[in-house]
């Protein structure tokens, strides 16, 4: 699995106390009990990580893991191209 | 039968000017105060805000009275000053000895506590500045007030963050009702433009960085505002007795909390406490002319907010007038709901409803008539004001007009 994904997982798995086994790419947010104030500190978590930053538009985008996943590599696409 | 209470005083000091009467001016214009922030937020995502213009508080307070004053609290000092002399009352009156001052505040004094911060996290000195505790405390406004305008009565602040303000003015109206006060000023008062403050917003992600667009389809969230909304409130009997221009009647609060979930407002909980509020004011829904909204442009604010209003008033919903003047003023917190009633009385007093400025178009599930970018002529005999914390701690006041001629 690609870097993202494994780091969007770990950061899910921390804040919704279950295993990252339980995790997968197609799974819902809300099926994990992340609502948006978990959203945000889960994006939070991971601009650090990643040394990105993650605008808050996105939030209103977000229904699955995969979802935060796709919208991080566009931008480090981004910022790789800049 | 409990006693009447009246509305006889207004103060403000916000983004659109230090006096009630730049507020005035610019609602009714339609005025933004919001624009780029300075200074003030560098190193922060924060753009922009609505900062009381060209503040300086030499020409409020003497370099005796400043080291005791943080941002907030001055705020607090300089509206209940303009607040008591706009209800025809003076320092020393027996009137004011005896008044009650209560304060709501979201924040408290942080500008003090974070230059404490600095001067020890970052600068690793040894000693926090002496008065950081008594200019810090939450409730340092409600004592500077209470000092500066010599009154006696009962003063203390409250918090419920975006409500503060205006649970504050159910208190003053609750102990005027009761007869334990007949006099009492009430509002809210906040400055959090600091760069904690700043951070801390930034990291929760409701804040724009266009501009506040209540109820539109581009909005892209709330907008800080700081200063101070303050009210003299007083019992009907007491305000006919003395011959004060009566500028409404505060007719009846509602209050309530969600229970639920500490940002996302309910539809429950703003449709409870809008119908306790007609109720308390014992008013119909089909007598309100104008809803001064909370209106805060977030996401989750708006629909919520216009969901409760269908809710409440039926069919009637559509023949409201609803604005924001958010979208003026800013979110200023703690002052916020007491700059609403501020401008929500004045809507009544001069048969004016202030615009939703910076507005575009209507968002999804926000269809009522929200006086789109210019003021509206129109009678306004009953209206209220809503304020809905983080937390879900809900205050909506009722106000309807007064016949001065019954004095």
């Amino acid at each position: 699995m690609a870097t993202n994904a494994v780091a969007v997982i770990e950061i899910i798995a921390r804040e919704a106390k279950c295993s990252p086994e339980d995790i997968a790419l197609n799974t819902g947010l809300n099926e994990l009990g992340i609502d948006s104030l978990k959203a945000i500190i889960i994006l939070s978590e991971l601009e650090d990580l990643l040394g990105i930053e993650i605008p808050n538009e996105i939030i209103g985008s977000i229904n699955t893991v995969g979802d935060i996943v796709t919208k991080l590599d566009e931008l480090q696409r981004i910022s790789d191209t800049e | 039968m409990t006693r009447r209470v009246v509305v006889t005083g207004l103060g403000s000091i916000s983004g659109l000017g230090a006096t009630v009467a730049d507020f005035w001016s610019s609602l009714s214009a339609g005025r933004s105060a919001i624009g780029p922030l300075a200074d003030i937020a560098k190193g922060t995502k924060i753009a922009v805000g609505a900062v009381v213009p060209n503040f300086n508080p030499e020409q409020f307070f003497s370099s005796e009275q400043l080291p005791l004053l943080d941002r907030f609290s001055q705020f607090a000092v300089i509206a209940s000053r303009e607040a008591l002399a706009d209800a025809g009352l003076a320092i020393g009156d027996d009137a004011v000895i005896r008044a009650a001052a209560i304060i709501g505040t979201g924040c408290g004094g942080k500008q003090t506590d974070e230059e404490t911060y600095v001067r020890l996290y970052k600068e690793h000195k040894d000693r926090a500045h002496p008065l950081t505790i008594p200019k810090g405390m939450p409730s340092a406004a409600a004592s500077m007030v209470s000092m500066h305008l010599g009154i006696s009565g009962p003063a203390f602040s409250v918090t419920s963050a975006c409500a503060s303000g205006a649970h504050a003015v159910v208190q003053g109206h609750m102990m005027i009702q009761s007869g334990l006060v007949d006099v009492a000023l009430v509002g809210g008062a906040d400055a959090p433009f600091t760069y904690g403050l700043l951070k801390a917003w930034e990291a929760l992600r409701v804040v724009s960085n266009d501009t506040c667009r209540p109820f539109c389809k581009d909005r892209t969230g709330m907008v800080l505002g700081e200063g101070a909304g303050m009210l003299v409130l007083e019992s009907e009997e007491h305000a006919i007795r003395r011959g004060a221009r009566v500028y409404a009647e505060l007719a009846g609060c509602g209050m309530s909390s969600d229970a639920g979930h500490i940002t996302r407002p309910s539809v429950d909980g703003i449709a409870r406490t809008m119908h306790s509020a007609l109720e308390n004011a014992g008013l119909a829904p089909d007598a309100v002319d104008y809803v001064n909204a909370h209106g805060t442009a977030t996401l989750a604010n708006d629909p919520a907010e216009t969901a409760a209003l269908h809710r409440v008033f039926g069919s009637h919903a559509k023949a409201l007038s609803v604005s924001s003047t958010k979208s003026m003023h800013g979110h200023a917190l703690g002052a916020s709901s007491a700059l609403e009633l501020v401008a929500t009385v004045l809507a009544l007093h001069n048969n004016l409803v202030p615009p939703t400025a910076n507005f575009t178009e209507p968002g999804e599930g926000c269809d009522l008539d929200y006086v789109p970018n210019q003021a509206r002529e129109q009678q306004v005999d009953v209206a209220i004001s809503n304020s809905f914390a983080f937390g879900g701690l809900n205050v909506v006041l009722a106000i309807k007009s007064f016949p001065q001629a019954s004095s």
